[in-house]
C-alpha cells in the first residue's frame, strides 16, 4: 500500500469523522457554564517576588545541568563500552573478518526486551526492515510498533537465514525515541537515536547518540553529539568508518558525516525549507506548498528515510520527490563527501504524463563501484478543493502512474531510464544482484478499488539485461509481493509485512520462515 | 469583540465572569465542535472527549496567560487538550484493569464503526498520541505542517517526521489487518 494511497484513505475517512463525533446536546452552554465557575486567577503577582522566583529557579536549573552533565561524563566512561571493540580497525573488507558467533550470553542487557517467541518483522521507523548478508547471516528489526506498552523495533540477528533471531539492541537504546539504523555487513551496524518528548516541546539541544557495533552485536560502543534540534532519520555507510546521517532539523534538513566508525560526527551541509528557486547554490532545494496552490506551485523534498547513497568517501546521490505543474526527477550529486550537491543530469523522460503530478526517487543502490540502480515513480493528481471552516481544504489523491528503473555502469556519470511492468509501487522497487540480474514485483491498479488509486500486486518479474527487459516468473508460487532482497542468483528474500519468506531457487518457489526469537 | 468565523452570535449562553472576557463565548462556539473532534480522536471516548474540552476551556478561561486572538486561542487550547489527554492516559494506565473492557464495551460504537473505515479506526487508535495528533491536524482539518508544527509545539521538519511514520504505521496495520481478512474468507 502506497503513502499516496494511505492519505488518500485518511482524507475519505476524515470527511466521515463528523459524523462518528456524537453531538452532545448543550454542549457549547456547559463549556460555558463550567468556566463560568472557575476564579479568574490572579492576572499579576508582585513583580519583585516572581523576578526572585525566576532567578532561584534558573540557579537551581544551572546546578541540576551541571551536576547531570558529571554524572552522564562518568557513567558514559565508564560502562558504554561493556565489551570494547578492538582499536577501531580501518578494515575496509569487513566481511573477510570470520564473523564472531553469539555466544549463550550477552556482555549486556539488550535495551529493549523482546518476548521469546513468534516475531513480527517490521519498523515504521526505517525503509529496510531487514538486510541479509550471507545466506545464513543477516539482521532485522522488530517487532513493529503498536502500543507503548510493548517493545518494538529491537535489533534482532539471524545465523540461520532468518529463522531464528537473537536481540541484540544496544544498551541504552529504550525504544520510544526518534532512531534510524544501518546494517553494513555480518559485524557492522549502526543504531541513531534521540530522545523525544511526547507531552511537551522538545528539549534543546537534542542529543543524538549513535551506538556500533563491530562485532555483529556482541557488543556496541557510543557516540554522542549535540544540535539546536531535531531527529535522526538515515545512516549510510561505504564501510566500517565512514557513513553519513540525515537529520530532519528545525525547517529543514542537515547532513552529518563521520570518519572515525560514528562516534565522532561533523556538519557536512544543512538546507532548509525556503520558496521555490530560492536554494542558495551548493544546497538541497527544500520547499513545499499547500492549500489551493498546492497543484500549481513547485513542492520538492528529501525523502527522509531513503535520501543518501554514497558510492565513495567523496561522491554521492541525495533522492527525493518533487509535486507541482511539471516536476523534475529529484536528484542530486556530491563530489566533496557530502559538504555541496549539484543536479545531476539525466534523460528527459519523454512520456511524462499531463500534470499535475508527482515524481519520486529512490536513494541508488550500487551492485559494485560501476553498477548501480535507483528507481522512478510517476503519479498524476486528482485534486479537489471545498470552502470548510472559513477556510479552503484541498484534498489531493494521487493515481499511480508509471515506474522507472534507472541504471548507471559507469560509476553514476550517466543514467539510463527503463521502463518497469505495471504501474508505480509503493514498496519493492526492484532489487539487483550484479549489473544484468534482477527482480521486480509489478503492482496493477484495483479494477474495483475501495477509493481512487488503490493497487494490488500483480507479478513476480526477472531481468537478466540490466532492467532493459522483464520476464514473468510465471512458475513463480507462494510470492506475496513486498520488497525484496537476493544475494546471489538463488537465493532471497521477501517481506510482506508480517510475514518474511525465503527462497533458494531464484523466486520460482516461496517459503514463510516463521521467525521466532530465541534470546 | 474579536471577530470569530462562524459563531453562533444568536444563541446565549450563561454570563461569564467580568473581567473583559467578553470574547470568550463566541470562541467556545465557533471551536466547541473542533475541539471536541480533537479531543475524541485522541481519548477515543466521547465522554472523556466532552469532559477534557470542558476542562480545557474552563482552564483557558481561568487563566492570565490566555490569548485572545482566535487563532492564538486555538492553537493554546489544543494544546491544553494534548495535555489533558496525556494526563487521562497516565490515570487509565494506573487503572490498568480497568481499562481492557473500556475500548470495545460500547456495541454502538462498534456498529458505527463498522459503516465508516474499521480497519482504519483501528490502526489510527494503534498510533501513539502524538502521531494521532499530527495526523488529525494534518489530514482531518488539513493543515499545513506550518501551522500544525505550531500547535504541537515542534519544528516544522519533526512533525513532518512525526506523519511520515506515522503513515508508515498505518500501512503496517492496514496491510496487516487486510491479510488476516483475507484469511479469514
Amino acid at each position: 500500500m502506497r503513502k499516496d494511497e494511505i492519505e488518500a484513505r485518511l482524507r475519505g475517512y476524515a470527511q466521515d469523522y463528523e459524523g462518528q463525533v456524537p453531538r452532545r446536546p448543550d454542549f457549547e452552554r456547559k463549556v460555558i457554564a463550567r468556566a463560568s465557575a472557575q476564579r479568574l486567577a490572579d492576572v499579576r503577582r508582585p513583580a519583585l517576588i516572581r523576578d526572585l522566583a525566576l532567578a532561584g529557579l534558573v540557579v537551581v536549573l544551572i546546578g541540576s545541568l551541571g551536576f547531570g552533565v558529571m554524572q552522564l561524563r562518568s557513567i558514559r566512561q565508564a560502562s558504554t563500552l561493556k565489551s570494547p571493540v578492538s582499536s577501531a580497525s580501518p578494515s575496509l573488507t569487513p566481511t573477510m573478518t570470520p564473523p564472531p558467533t553469539l555466544g549463550p550470553n550477552l556482555s549486556y542487557t539488550p535495551g529493549l526486551r523482546v518476548p521469546v517467541g513468534p516475531i513480527e518483522i517490521g519498523s515504521a521507523y526505517t525503509s529496510t526492515p531487514f538486510k541479509m548478508v550471507t545466506p545464513l547471516r543477516g539482521w532485522a528489526v522488530g517487532p513493529p510498533g503498536k502500543d507503548r506498552n510493548q517493545a518494538h523495533d529491537a535489533v534482532l540477528v539471524t545465523a540461520d537465514g532468518g529463522a531464528h533471531w537473537r536481540n541484540v539492541t544496544p544498551p541504552g537504546f529504550s525504544g520510544w525515541t526518534d532512531r534510524t539504523m544501518y546494517f553494513l555487513d555480518v559485524t557492522h551496524a549502526w543504531v541513531a537515536v534521540t530522545p523525544h518528548v511526547v507531552a511537551h516541546p522538545a528539549a534543546t539541544p537534542a542529543t543524538i547518540t549513535v551506538f556500533r557495533t563491530a562485532d555483529g552485536g556482541q557488543s556496541w560502543q557510543s557516540g554522542t553529539f549535540q544540535i539546536a534540534d531535531g531527529s535522526p532519520s538515515q545512516l549510510d555507510f561505504i564501510d566500517a568508518q565512514r557513513g553519513w546521517m540525515v537529520l530532519q532539523v528545525d525547517n529543514g534538513v542537515a547532513i552529518y558525516r563521520t570518519s572515525d566508525g560514528g562516534i565522532r560526527w561533523e556538519q557536512a551541509a544543512v538546507s532548509h525549507y525556503t520558496a521555490p528557486n530560492g536554494t542558495a547554490p551548493g544546497a538541497l532545494p527544500l520547499s513545499h506548498a499547500f492549500g489551493p496552490k498546492a497543484t500549481s506551485q513547485p513542492n520538492c523534498e528529501l525523502d527522509p528515510f531513503a535520501a543518501l547513497a554514497f558510492r565513495d568517501p567523496s561522491t554521492g546521490w541525495a533522492a527525493g520527490r518533487c509535486r507541482g505543474p511539471a516536476p523534475s526527477v529529484y536528484l542530486y550529486v556530491t563530489h566533496d563527501a557530502g559538504s555541496t550537491w549539484q543536479p545531476q543530469t539525466l534523460p528527459s523522460l519523454d512520456d511524462m504524463p499531463t500534470c499535475p503530478c508527482t515524481v519520486g526517487a529512490s536513494d541508488p543502490v550500487f551492485t559494485s563501484s560501476r553498477d548501480a540502480t535507483f528507481t522512478v515513480s510517476i503519479d498524476t493528481e486528482n485534486s479537489s478543493c471545498q470552502s470548510q471552516n472559513g477556510g479552503t481544504a484541498c484534498s489531493i489523491q494521487p493515481i499511480p502512474g508509471t515506474a522507472k528503473v534507472y541504471a548507471t555502469h559507469d560509476g553514476g556519470n550517466t543514467w539510463a531510464p527503463h521502463v518497469l511492468p505495471g504501474v508505480a509501487p509503493y514498496v519493492g522497487g526492484p532489487t539487483f544482484i550484479d549489473a544484468r540480474t534482477g527482480w521486480y514485483g509489478s503492482s496493477i491498479l484495483k479494477a474495483a478499488p475501495a477509493f481512487p488509486g488503490e493497487t494490488a500486486f500483480d507479478e513476480l518479474y526477472v531481468t537478466h539485461d540490466g532492467g532493459v527487459s522483464w520476464s514473468p516468473l510465471a512458475d513463480a508460487t507462494a510470492f506475496p509481493g513486498g520488497a525484496m532482497q537476493f544475494i546471489g542468483p538463488t537465493t532471497g528474500w521477501a517481506h510482506k509485512f508480517p510475514s518474511l519468506l525465503i527462497t533458494t531457487d531464484g523466486g520460482k518457489s516461496w517459503q514463510p520462515l516463521n521467525a521466532v526469537v530465541t534470546g | 469583540m474579536l471577530p470569530v468565523v462562524g459563531a453562533d452570535t444568536e444563541q446565549k449562553g450563561p454570563e461569564l465572569n467580568s473581567g473583559g472576557r467578553q470574547w470568550f463565548e463566541p470562541l467556545v462556539y465557533s471551536l466547541g465542535r473542533p475541539a471536541l473532534k480533537f479531543a475524541f480522536m485522541l481519548v477515543q471516548d466521547i465522554d472523556v472527549a466532552e469532559e477534557t474540552v470542558q476542562e480545557a476551556f474552563a482552564r483557558a478561561w481561568a487563566s492570565p496567560g490566555t490569548p485572545a486572538d482566535p487563532v492564538e486561542f486555538r492553537r493554546w487550547l489544543y494544546r491544553i487538550i494534548t495535555n489533558l489527554a496525556h494526563d487521562h492516559f497516565r490515570r487509565r494506565k494506573q487503572m490498568a484493569g480497568m481499562v481492557a473492557a473500556e475500548a470495545t464495551a460500547d456495541p454502538v460504537a462498534l456498529v458505527e464503526e463498522r459503516s465508516v473505515d474499521e480497519l482504519l479506526t483501528n490502526a489510527l487508535r494503534s498510533l501513539t498520541l502524538r502521531e494521532r495528533q499530527a495526523i488529525y491536524l494534518r489530514y482531518f482539518e488539513d493543515q499545513s505542517f506550518k501551522e500544525t508544527a505550531r500547535i504541537l509545539g515542534r519544528p516544522q521538519v519533526s512533525v513532518r517526521v512525526v506523519v511520515h511514520r506515522a503513515l508508515g504505521k498505518l500501512r503496517i496495520k492496514l496491510e496487516a489487518a487486510g491479510q488476516d481478512r483475507r484469511m479469514a474468507v
